[in-house]
Order: structure tokens, then C-alpha cells, then sequence
């Protein structure tokens, strides 16, 4: 009988874990926000969202590359990091305590332990050199977020 | 000691059927596809209107009851079909261009297939599909819509329960927000 409820022991302790999995899933909102706002957002791996500010859901595990794009302005690429986060070891270690072997495999594998980073992004946008050239009269000092694209702003 | 003994060993095998026992059941094109409500139809004159029909579509798989969730080629061209024909894209008959579709990945939350905890906690499941969509004129030439559309899914313990249930619902979704991306992505960059 003994055996038996050690045995048990041991399966309900590995069927606690997973504990990253669990708490914190294998995606996560990933935020992007600009300025100006009104910019548009697109992964290497085909996510997208606009207007910025905007946020899209993304698997923790996949690193990726972010282009933001607005009219009159030069387009950025970031790099976005996938890295095994403070939170996510938290619940690997939980694994640990509890001896949950499956458990680790599985934070281990599916993404869970990580984090996107830098998340938020956010990016300042640099107009183009026409848009920079273009007079300041023609730019809406008041209000930054409904500065007009060089197509309208350039003569 | 004995007690608690016989309660353990009793809810051990409990628990490795709750997290087995669940049947895959596959995606479905009704719940898949997209009307107007999630994004804008095509109108008279906009390009594309009435102009496409379905061609190949691939990277599909069939769903195994005892593992997970899958969305067959099938399925995903009657999604696709039935969307094209919701938002005024589809054709009569053999359409100028051709949409082909293939799915690049699926990523599912397997570990819910392996590990009875989480078979039995709601524990919100998201699903990614990554879909590459290329519109080409049926006589050959030029694509006109080359791209990878990446959507997410997400099914929480209110639209079901089940955790099975509740991947499908997941992948549904993922495929539902991938179509009504592809289309809004082709409105505005049909080269």
C-alpha cells in the first residue's frame, strides 16, 4: 500500500507542474507604440497590427523582427528577442520543488519561461528628408499626432 | 496515512484519463469563416470584386481524435471559399485570378495533451497559424499578392470547458482572424 501511495504521490506532483505554462500560457500581447502615432506594424513571421498604438498576440517562443512603417517617415526594423524571463524561471523552479520532470519539459519546450523583448516597442519615427525639408508651418505644431505625411505636407 | 493513500491512488488514474480521455475533433470551415462583420466587403468596381476563385491549398493536416485539433486542406478551402464569396470577391465560375493558400505553421498548446493538470485547469489556450496566401491571374503571370499572414486564437474556460473543445475554438479563431487579415492585406496592396 505503501508503494502505492508514493507512487501516487510522485504522478500528483508531476501533474502539478508546468507551472509557467500554467500562470502564464505560450503567448503574450506584444504592444508597439510610436511617435507619431498612426503607424503600422508587421513581423517577419506575418503578424501585423495598426494603428500604432496597437498590440498583437504573439507566441512567447518565436523571435522576430518588427517593421514600423507610416507615410513621411522612414521605416524602423527592430529586432524583438524571445529570453527566458524572471517570471518564467519563477515557474521552472516551481517545477523543480514539486519534481515535476514533465513539467519542466513542458516549460521548457513550448515557450512558456520566455518573454518578448523589448515589449512594449516603441519606436520614434524620423521623417524623410522631404518631409524633413518641408516647412514648419506646414506641420500641426498643436498636434503631433495628426502630422500629415510629406505627400501633403511637401508642395 | 491509509486514507489519504487510497484517495491518491484512486484520483491518479482519475486524472490520467481526464487528460487522455478528450477526443480531437477538427476545425471546422462553418466556423471559419468570415462575413462582413470582420472586415470590409469588396463593392462593385473595387478590385478583386467578383474576380477570384480558390485554387490549391496546402500544409494542411487531418485531426487524430487522440491527439490534436488539425485543420485539413479541405476545410480550409471551403473557409476560404465561403469567405471570398461573403466579402464579394468570389467568382462565378473560374475567376481572373487564383488564390492559393498553404499553411506554414500551426502552433498549438500540445503540452495540454501530455500533462493531466492541464486537462483539468481552465487554463486560457492560444493557437497560432501562419498562412502564405499568393493571388495570381489565371492565365499566368505575375503574382499580384505574395504574403504570410500570422494570426493568434485565443479560447478561455467560457467558450468551453473541454479542453479539446476548447483548441478547436482556438483554432477557429486563429484561422477566422488569418482570413479576414488576408483580405484586408490584399484590399490594400494588390500590387
Amino acid at each position: 500500500m505503501k508503494t502505492i501511495a508514493c507512487a501516487a504521490l510522485a504522478a500528483l506532483a508531476t501533474s502539478l507542474c508546468a507551472c509557467a505554462t500554467v500562470t502564464r500560457g505560450t503567448s503574450t500581447d506584444f504592444k508597439v507604440a510610436t511617435a507619431p502615432p498612426g503607424a503600422s506594424v508587421k513581423t517577419s513571421t506575418g503578424f501585423s497590427c495598426a494603428p500604432t498604438p496597437c498590440q498583437m498576440k504573439l507566441p512567447r517562443k518565436t523571435p522576430f523582427d518588427a517593421t514600423v512603417s507610416l507615410d513621411g517617415y522612414q521605416s524602423q526594423t527592430i529586432a524583438v528577442r524571445s529570453e527566458v524571463s524572471g517570471a518564467g524561471t519563477a515557474g521552472f523552479v516551481g517545477n523543480a520543488v514539486a519534481g515535476g520532470l514533465i513539467g519542466m519539459a513542458v516549460d521548457g519546450t513550448d515557450g512558456a519561461m520566455n518573454d518578448l523583448r523589448p515589449n512594449p516597442l516603441t519606436v520614434t519615427l524620423q521623417p524623410t528628408a522631404s518631409a524633413a525639408a518641408s516647412p514648419p508651418a506646414a506641420q500641426p505644431a498643436s498636434d503631433p499626432q495628426s502630422a500629415p505625411a510629406p505627400a501633403t505636407a511637401t508642395p | 496515512m491509509g486514507r489519504l493513500a487510497r484517495l491518491l491512488a484512486a484520483a491518479t488514474p482519475a486524472l490520467a484519463l481526464l487528460a487522455l480521455a478528450g477526443c480531437a475533433t477538427p476545425a471546422s470551415p462553418d466556423r471559419m469563416s468570415i462575413a462582413p462583420d470582420r472586415t470590409a466587403a469588396a463593392t462593385p468596381g473595387a478590385r478583386g470584386y467578383r474576380a477570384l476563385s480558390v485554387g490549391p491549398v496546402g500544409g494542411g493536416g487531418e485531426t487524430n481524435p487522440l491527439w490534436m485539433t488539425d485543420i485539413s486542406n479541405g476545410a480550409l478551402h471551403e473557409a476560404l471559399e465561403a469567405s471570398l464569396r461573403e466579402l464579394g470577391y468570389l467568382a462565378d465560375g473560374q475567376g481572373a485570378y487564383v488564390v492559393a493558400a498553404d499553411i506554414v505553421e500551426l502552433d498549438r498548446p500540445w503540452a495540454s495533451k501530455v500533462h493531466p493538470i492541464l486537462a483539468i485547469m481552465p487554463v486560457d489556450m492560444s493557437v497560432s497559424v501562419r498562412i502564405r496566401y499568393v493571388v495570381r491571374p489565371a492565365q499566368g503571370g505575375a503574382a499580384v499578392f505574395d504574403d504570410v499572414v500570422g494570426t493568434t486564437g485565443t479560447a478561455t474556460a467560457d467558450d468551453s470547458l473541454a479542453p479539446d473543445a476548447r483548441m478547436r475554438k482556438a483554432t477557429e479563431a486563429a484561422v477566422q482572424a488569418n482570413l479576414a487579415e488576408f483580405v484586408a492585406r490584399l484590399r490594400t496592396s494588390w500590387r
